[in-house]
Order: structure tokens, then C-alpha cells, then sequence
């Protein structure tokens, strides 16, 4: 189990006190987020290699260890768009795409449906080729509040919000600067729910190192986890690829 | 500006579609005997002498379950002080047993100490056993269903050309022994089973007698009955291969799931199946009965017997039945989250001359009726709870199990199956379904003489609400 440890968090006066103590320190020691983000695509990479990749094509395996249950995924995207396939044995597969307009999901159990609201923008944030480069962007406040411990690594905190929004928490090594996972509370016609996803196995692909393994903790107390067999860059990706589904189109016109 | 990031921090979302696969069978459904059997000692795995009985291997299975009940239950009450007690308790049974069943039964009864269903040990045999059958289909039945009505037990299913309808064992015929046990035997067991069972007797009697009267295709079981006249009848059957097709789901064994849809007498459209696993099959297969039966005169669920599965086909299933974005229930989980059972509406496609291009897109709109008894459990008392605190369907028969909380099964180092709840259940009404069950909207209470003279009382009770429903609009907000 990843162990997180939050700076700090102590309740009441003796909370107060405490922050007041370790003030001076994290004042110090706490770089600007704009910093952190510099690092990163440093430490990834370059600023230019990071903007020659256009494209993505991913294909991997997933498993949900504890249950015993293995599947495939397939990621694709391209100018913001995308569309993720995941088929897990007994489950069926799970696809969601984004065309630019319309954000959608499939389920092969319970059927198409079209993502509104936070689903649909946390979708399409996903979607962005460069979240962390795009940043400013993405969210309307970002700070870095420190640094914790995140799978057993000291990191930076940059918390991100947007107006009506849980806060995403994103983990950066301070001693590599690569990104070793975030923490989001992800929205869904069940309701919310706090996933906590951690990085490693960082790889070189067109010269930019991307992390070819995701361990996400799910709320059963169970670890999803994703391990890429191949990532690719900048192959050709027709517009096809992103179109809606019948399905989907059916639903658009049902209204 | 293009770049990139890492495509599998992605998964989030999606990942989000898969949570509610709880709500596995419960461990009932493994055979109720089995149970009372370990809990008795009897030994029939690796001894303490055997070298695959590795005692560190067992104290770190008990831990590995004492550990995920603490890390995961949704009540600090109930995994609190009295938890830790059960752990002093139980571990030196295990740290001095001498046998895998002494480690299994010391386990089972940590695991009582919680009196809550889905919480449960799967001997690893059940895996390999099963799994040695794989390539032939299902285990062998003779194809009756037995319930305890008035203290006796009552055939109240006889399969059409399975062994016992060859025999000529009909409905309302009593069993009164079973492979050399006796009927008052048998409820004397199971009412064992039943002081330190959160399971209902009759549910304990229904799965028992299933399980008691299961077994490898082929082999001859000795059965005694009385029938309608109360003459004995004693009959060697011979198990014959279950219908159906081999399903897995992860680390639950692998079961046969039996899928039936046809047009009953009087317009009426029928389906039963006996579990919700094998998720993409079961759900296609739903869809296509729905579209086929949109023109008869309603539809019924038949989930007696059924042993529960997949949530999220729960889901997908009663999405054809309603038209509103409404949830047919809440799973509390650990750390105060709640997820509630969203159903996605769906329409299918009919043939409309008047339409531009010949089709219209509709919902099932007949009449819905489920039905029910003491060996619907977990999912299917989900789906039967949900429907009717819904109002998209009218419930029939007699109250479920009341075994609904969802759970996963994880493997042990010992190589037995955990099952272990992760959060509670509360159906659309805010009703706690464990314990309780799902009381149908119009209970039919089953007596052996009815059986004799109606076969199947419940189905007649749906079909005649079906039948007053035809020119009145159909229950729920369709």
C-alpha cells in the first residue's frame, strides 16, 4: 500500500502551533509551482522535445491483481481528442472518447452515455497531451503547498483548483523532478470519489521520458494497475479514430 | 503548443466504470454443508505433518485476512476493539491447528464473529475441481429445486427433461432423503448451520439440498420422495450435465450460468437466468430479450434461485426498464464514500413504416414483473429491491435471502479464496437490504398443496397481474 503522510496535520491549537514552527522552513524550502513545472519537463526531457510529440498511441495490459482479474487498454489521442478502450475478462470493455465537442462513454454492461459537467471536463483535461505543461492553463489556481511523502519518495505538492471543483493534487520528486502520481477526486453519475494513482517505470519515447506503469488505488481497497507494452508518438492517427460512435450518435439525437 | 504526457495517468476515469463489480455470489452459494462440515473438523486437506501444510503460510493468510477486514469495512464499530478480541481469539486456533480444515474453520469463525453475509473462505479444491471440468460445460444436476414449506422439503421446480422429470418427480412431491440423510436430518443440520449463520434456514435448506443433490456429471444419487398421493418413491438418478455455459469473474470459482428467454402462453415474455456473471453475454442477451418481448403483452424476471454477480450488470439490465436517470441504490464504502447505482436509460430500435428511414427508437414500455424466493441472492435481490422501490416493476413470491452486500473474493497465500464485503447496501428507498431482504410487492406464499395443483403459483400470480395490466398503463414512470 503507497503511504502518503501529509506535512502538518494536526488538529487544534497544538495544529496551529505547529504550523507556525514549520512555517519558516516551508517558506524557504517551497518553490514556486512554476518551478516545479520547469523541472519536470526539464528532467523529461526539454521544452522542445515535449512539443515535438503530437500524437500518442499507447497499448497495454491491466489488472486488478487482488480479484484476479487481467485485461487489455489501448489509448489514443491527438489534438486534444481521444478515446481510451479498456476490456477487463468477465467485465467486458469500457471505452470513452472526446471529439473535440461531445465526451462520451461506453460500457458494453450498461451502454452509451454522454459526459456533462465535471466528468466531461476532467475527461477532456485527460485528454490534453501536456497537463502538466499546460497547467495554467487546465486550472484557474495552482500553488505548491510543500512537499510530502509519496511512495516513500519526498515530493512537491502542486494543488490545482478550479472554481466548483475538488482540488487534483500532483506529486513531483524533489530529487528526480519526475512526476510520481497525483491525487483527484473523480467525479461520476455515482458520485465522487478519491483516487489516489502513482507513476514509475519512466521511459525514453521520441526523447521524452513517460512513466510506462499506473498503480490506482481504488476505493474497494483494491490496486488497479497499468502496465504499457508500447507507446508511441506522432504515427499517423486518422480523425476516425475520434469519431462518435453510433451509439453515441443515436443518443445526441434522441436528445 | 503540443507535447506530451504519460497516456496511462488517463485511466482514472475509466477505471471509475469498473468499481461497482462487487456484489459476487455470496459464499452460500458454495454449499451450505461444506460449511457445517469444516466447522465439524472433518479433515480431508493437508495435515500439519503433509509438506503443503506450511503453518507460517497459514498464520499469514489469517493475517491477510484479520488485515483487509480492519483496512476495508465500512464500520469502524464493528472492526473495532471487539475485532482486535477476535483476533486474540482465533489466530493460536490457527497457529496450533493440524489441519488445513482446522485453519479454514478457525478462519470461518473470525470471520462469523462479523454476522454479515459475503464474508467467507473458498477452500481451493472448489478452484481446481472446477476448473478440471472446464472443458466439458457445467456439474451435473438432476434438476429440481427444493424449499422448506411447513417444515418439510417441498420440490417446487422440476427442470423439463432433466433426470428427476424423467423419473416423474413433479412439483408439491416432498424429498424426504437425499444420498442416504434424511429429510428431518437434513433440516437438523441446517438448522445447526443456521444458529451461526446470517442466513435464513430456508435459504440454508434451498442451497443445501442443491448442493447435497449436485455433483460430477454421471454419477447415481439415491433419492426417496412422496408423491402428490404421499406414496414413496425411490428413485437412483443420475446426474446429467447442467445447462448452460462456464463463466469466470476473477478469483471466484467458475460457475455455470444458465441464460433462458422465451414467449409464454398468453403473449407474455419470459427470462430467467440463475446468476449475473459472464457480464458482456448476460447483458447482450437481456437486450435482445427486451427488444423481442417489446411487443408482448409485459415481461417477467424470473430470479428465484438466483446467486447474485456482477452490480454493474445489475445496472445495465434495469436500464432498459426505466427512463429516468435514477439509482437503484448506495454501496457505503470505508472513509464515508458513497456510490450510488446510476441507471442509464435505454432505448432500442423497432420498425416503423411511418418513420423517414422505417425505425423508431423506443424504451420497454410493457408491464414488469420479477420474481423472487429465499435463494435470491445478493445481485439479484439488488435488481428485485431496486425495480421496486422504483416502481418499474411488481415483485412477486416470497422475500429474498437478505445476502446483498457487495464484495470481491482475493486469493490467500495459502491459496484459498477470501470473500470479503467492502461496503454496505442500501436500496433507492434507503432500505437496508442485508439481513432483511427484498419483500415482494405481492407475496405468494407456497404451500405443497398449490404446487400439486398449479405447478408454479407464483409465475400464475405474474402472469395474472400481467394479464389485468395490458389495457391499463404499465407500472413506474415509463
Amino acid at each position: 500500500m503507497r503511504a502518503m503522510r501529509f506535512n502538518g496535520m494536526v488538529g487544534g491549537l497544538c495544529g496551529l502551533v505547529m504550523a507556525i514552527l514549520v512555517l519558516p522552513a516551508i517558506a524557504q524550502e517551497t518553490p514556486d509551482y512554476k518551478t516545479v513545472v520547469k523541472d519536470y519537463v526539464e528532467a523529461t526531457g526539454g521544452e522542445m522535445a515535449h512539443k515535438g510529440i503530437e500524437s500518442i498511441k499507447a497499448r497495454g495490459t491491466v489488472s486488478l491483481a487482488e480479484a484476479g482479474i487481467e485485461g487489455e487498454m489501448s489509448i489514443t489521442q491527438a489534438d486534444g481528442k481521444g478515446v481510451m478502450k479498456m476490456t477487463l475478462a468477465g467485465l467486458g470493455s469500457q471505452s470513452m472518447g472526446y471529439d473535440g465537442e461531445t465526451a462520451w462513454s461506453i460500457s458494453e454492461m450498461t451502454g452509451p452515455e454522454i459526459l456533462e459537467g465535471e466528468q466531461k471536463d476532467q475527461f477532456v483535461m485527460q485528454m490534453n497531451l501536456s497537463p502538466v505543461m499546460n497547467i495554467d492553463q487546465l486550472f484557474k489556481t495552482v500553488e505548491c503547498t510543500g512537499t510530502e511523502e509519496f511512495n516513500g519518495e519526498e515530493c512537491y505538492v502542486l494543488k490545482c483548483e478550479n472554481d466548483g471543483q475538488e482540488p487534483v493534487y500532483q506529486y513531483f520528486s524533489v530529487e528526480s523532478k519526475l512526476q510520481t502520481g497525483n491525487k483527484m477526486t473523480a467525479a461520476s453519475p455515482m458520485g465522487s470519489m478519491e483516487i489516489i494513482s502513482s507513476l514509475s517505470d519512466y521511459r525514453d519515447v521520441n526523447g521524452v521520458k513517460m512513466p510506462f506503469k499506473t498503480a490506482a488505488d481504488l476505493p474497494q481497497g483494491m490496486v488497479l494497475e497499468t502496465v504499457m507494452d508500447s507507446i508511441e508518438a506522432n504515427t499517423d492517427i486518422s480523425d476516425k479514430a475520434f469519431e462518435l460512435p453510433e451509439e453515441v450518435k443515436e443518443l445526441k439525437e434522441d436528445g | 503548443m503540443k507535447c506530451c504526457e504519460f497516456p496511462g495517468r488517463r485511466i482514472g476515469l475509466l477505471i471509475l466504470a469498473f468499481v461497482p463489480l462487487a456484489a459476487a455470489p455470496g459464499l452460500p452459494a458454495a454449499d451450505a454443508w461444506q460449511t457445517d462440515q469444516a466447522t465439524a473438523g472433518s479433515q480431508t486437506g493437508p495435515a500439519a505433518n503433509d509438506e503443503s501444510f506450511e503453518r507460517a503460510v497459514q498464520l499469514e493468510s489469517f493475517d491477510a485476512v484479520w488485515n483487509k477486514i480492519r483496512q476495508t469495512h465500512w464500520d469502524p464499530e464493528r472492526v473495532g476493539e471487539s475485532w482486535d478480541a477476535a483476533r486474540e481469539k482465533f489466530r493460536p486456533r490457527v497457529e496450533q491447528a493440524e489441519s488445513i480444515e482446522e485453519v479454514r474453520a478457525a478462519l470461518s469463525q473470525l470471520l462469523e464473529t462479523l454476522d454479515q453475509s459475503h464474508f467467507g473462505i473458498i477452500p481451493r479444491d472448489d478452484y481446481e475441481t472446477i476448473e478440471e471440468e472446464q472443458s466439458g460445460g457445467g456439474e451435473g444436476t438432476i434438476g429440481i429445486e427444493v424449499r422448506l414449506l411447513d417444515d418439510r422439503l417441498v420440490v417446487t421446480r422440476v427442470v423439463p427433461g432433466f433426470p428427476a422429470d424423467q423419473a416423474g418427480v413433479r412439483p408439491g412431491w416432498v424429498l424426504t432423503g437425499l444420498r442416504g440423510t434424511t429429510d428431518d436430518e437434513i433440516i437438523e443440520r441446517c438448522s445447526k448451520v443456521a444458529e451461526h449463520s446470517v442466513m435464513r434456514l430456508e435459504t440454508i435448506v434451498g442451497l443445501a439440498t442443491d448442493g447435497r443433490s449436485s455433483g460430477e456429471p454421471g454419477t447415481d444419487i439415491s433419492m426417496t420422495f412422496l408423491d402428490g398421493d404421499d406414496q414413496p418413491h425411490e428413485l437412483s438418478l443420475t446426474l446429467a450435465r447442467a445447462p448452460g455455459q462456464l463463466e469466470r469473474l476473477g478469483n471466484l470459482p467458475a460457475f455455470t450460468v444458465d441464460w433462458q428467454a422465451r414467449r409464454l402462453d398468453g403473449d407474455i415474455g419470459y427470462v430467467r437466468f440463475n446468476a449475473f456473471i459472464g457480464g458482456p453475454r448476460l447483458a447482450r442477451e437481456f437486450a435482445r430479450a427486451v427488444e423481442e418481448f417489446h411487443d408482448s403483452r409485459g415481461l417477467v424476471i424470473d430470479l428465484r434461485g438466483n446467486r447474485g454477480g456482477l452490480v454493474a450488470l445489475v445496472a445495465g439490465m434495469c436500464g432498459w426498464l426505466v427512463s429516468d436517470r435514477d439509482p437503484i441504490g448506495t454501496m457505503k464504502m470505508a472513509g464515508g464514500t458513497e456510490l450510488n447505482l446510476v441507471l442509464n436509460p435505454r432505448k432500442f430500435e423497432i420498425e416503423d413504416p411511418a418513420e423517414e428511414d422505417g425505425m423508431r427508437r423506443v424504451r420497454f414500455d410493457r408491464p414488469v414483473a420479477v420474481l423472487i424466493d429465499e435463494c435470491s441472492i445478493s445481485a439479484a435481490e439488488i435488481m428485485a429491491g431496486g425495480l421496486r422501490d422504483l416502481e418499474a416493476a411488481e415483485v412477486f413470491g416470497s422475500r429474498t435471502a437478505g445476502l446483498v452486500l457487495p464484495s470481491v473474493v482475493t486469493r490467500l497465500p495459502n491459496g484459498d479464496g477470501f470473500q470479503y464485503a467492502m461496503a454496505d447496501y442500501l436500496s433507492a428507498s434507503g432500505q437496508t437490504l442485508e439481513g432483511d431482504g427484498v419483500k415482494p410487492t405481492r407475496e405468494v406464499r407456497l404451500d405443497r398443496q398449490m404446487l400439486l395443483e398449479r405447478t408454479d403459483p407464483v409465475l400464475d400470480a405474474a402472469r395474472a397481474w400481467i394479464g389485468e395490466q395490458s389495457d391499463q398503463p404499465p407500472p413506474g414512470d415509463k
